[in-house]
């Protein structure tokens, strides 16, 4: 399948998951996972840095309007949409320039490694902007802990199906 | 100049990346009630019907803790009916009348949260009507649109309620500190008031939004702070609002005539 349709369906299917599955209250869970966050992911690395920038900022308008949590998740895929050239160098290689590294053609552990490290960069941020202050750092780290596991599993769930239907 | 621009172009991304970061703590910032009312009123329009179909859908999987809900709540109603019926001389009473609603979205997460009812305009349903269950109370209707309705949950920062304790009717104000989804704390309460744990917190009255003695929780806790001559209560909400489903909208018919004292009251 051509690279943007399949783009465009990853973004219906996982926003569609994200609001209509993963949703606490529904789940009468207090945490459910963040799946939106593999689109951050599956974004291509060989896109100029401002597209990244662009769709990480409308990827996060759109989960805030689902949430109706007003910027919060927008600004935590913002930050991931800048600093992720850093975290592919840190998992795949020193040297490996983020546009040559192809999340398909990966293994799944060193891949796995990179969704943990954006995950749990990405719920940080998410939960220090809930809170706002880091006067309530237990329960700032309770939830980020307990909703990265829930998102880590579930992506992890996620990739294994995607991989194996290949 | 050429400088200026040139430096501008090498570092495009980190600018863009600064406004759009920027752009999106400002949202944050801005994150209040009164900029927010009519874009919510707007997301319930555009997203109430995926919300209600999702509604229909799980609420085929809990049909049955739905069914003990309604039991327990019916149950309820009618010890409250039998208890009126037998008074015999009913004070400080207002006539009110309720709207059958269901919640098809609710937020607990965040500090401003929020419910979506599926009444709208065309049931009877406007702004600052209470909302109520079997149990307690649960918010204030923010906005209306035809067929949806945006409340303000009790879990919301924003939010003060006016309540008081069952025994003794002391006056506080009630408010959510984002401590814990279960719990809210009643300020102002007077030290003479006496407040042991395990009090029962009820609504004030004092408004045309709740009629009196709704149940809304215990007192869990209590505390006295330094220098001040009033409690801060912890109280414990009856209501799990992690798991509404039937709810109901508070309508009184004398609303507008109330409001109208309380302001007169107030310019006086």
């Amino acid at each position: 399948m051509n690279r943007l349709p399949k783009l465009i369906l990853w973004f219906l299917v996982l926003l569609f998951v994200q609001a209509f599955v993963f949703d606490p209250v529904l789940l009468g869970i207090p945490y459910a996972p963040f799946v939106y966050v593999l689109l951050l992911i599956f974004l291509p690395n060989d896109w100029a840095p401002w597209i990244v920038l662009l769709s990480g900022f409308f990827i996060g308008i759109c989960v805030d309007f689902i949430f109706f949590s007003g910027g919060i998740h927008t600004a935590a895929c913002v930050l991931i949409a800048y600093t992720r050239p850093l975290f592919i160098r840190a998992v795949f290689s020193d040297t490996m320039a983020p546009q040559d590294l192809k999340i398909e053609h990966e293994f799944f552990g060193s891949l796995f490694q990179y969704v943990i490290l954006i995950v749990l960069v990405h719920h940080f941020f998410v939960f220090l902007f809930v809170v706002g202050t880091i006067d309530r750092l237990e329960w700032l780290l309770g939830a980020w802990f307990a909703n990265s596991l829930l998102t880590i599993l579930a992506s992890a769930f996620v990739l294994i199906l995607t991989r194996n239907s290949k | 100049m050429q400088k200026l621009l040139n430096s501008i172009l090498r570092n495009g991304t980190l600018l863009l990346f600064i406004l759009l970061f920027g752009l999106s703590l400002r949202f944050i910032a801005k994150n209040h009630n009164y900029q927010r009312s009519s874009l919510l009123a707007f997301n319930n329009a555009i997203s109430a019907p995926f919300l209600e179909a999702r509604y229909t859908f799980f609420s085929f999987f809990k049909r049955q803790v739905h069914n003990e809900q309604l039991v327990a709540e019916n149950q309820y109603l009618l010890e409250q009916l039998i208890t009126i019926n037998n008074q015999e001389f009913l004070l400080d009473s207002i006539p009110f009348e309720v709207i059958p609603a269901q919640v098809i979205r609710n937020s607990i997460q965040l500090k401003h949260n929020h419910l979506t009812l599926n009444v709208g305009e065309k049931d009877g349903v406007k702004k600052e009507m209470g909302v109520i269950t079997a149990n307690g109370i649960v918010g204030v209707i923010e906005n209306v649109s035809k067929k949806t309705s945006g409340v303000i949950s009790l879990l919301n920062i924003s939010l003060r309620i006016n309540a008081k304790l069952k025994k003794s009717n002391h006056f506080g104000s009630l408010y959510w500190d984002s401590e814990s989804p279960n719990s809210m704390v009643l300020s102002d309460v007077p030290l003479a008031a006496k407040v042991v744990v395990g009090d029962t917190i009820v609504t004030g009255g004092m408004s045309a939004i709740f009629p009196a003695e709704i149940p809304i929780g215990k007192v869990s806790a209590t505390e006295v702070p330094l220098n001040d001559n009033y409690y801060n209560l912890r109280v414990s909400l009856f209501q799990d609002m992690t798991n509404l489903n039937q709810v109901y909208v508070v309508h009184f018919p004398s609303a507008d005539e109330i409001k109208k004292l309380i302001n007169d009251i107030e310019n006086e």
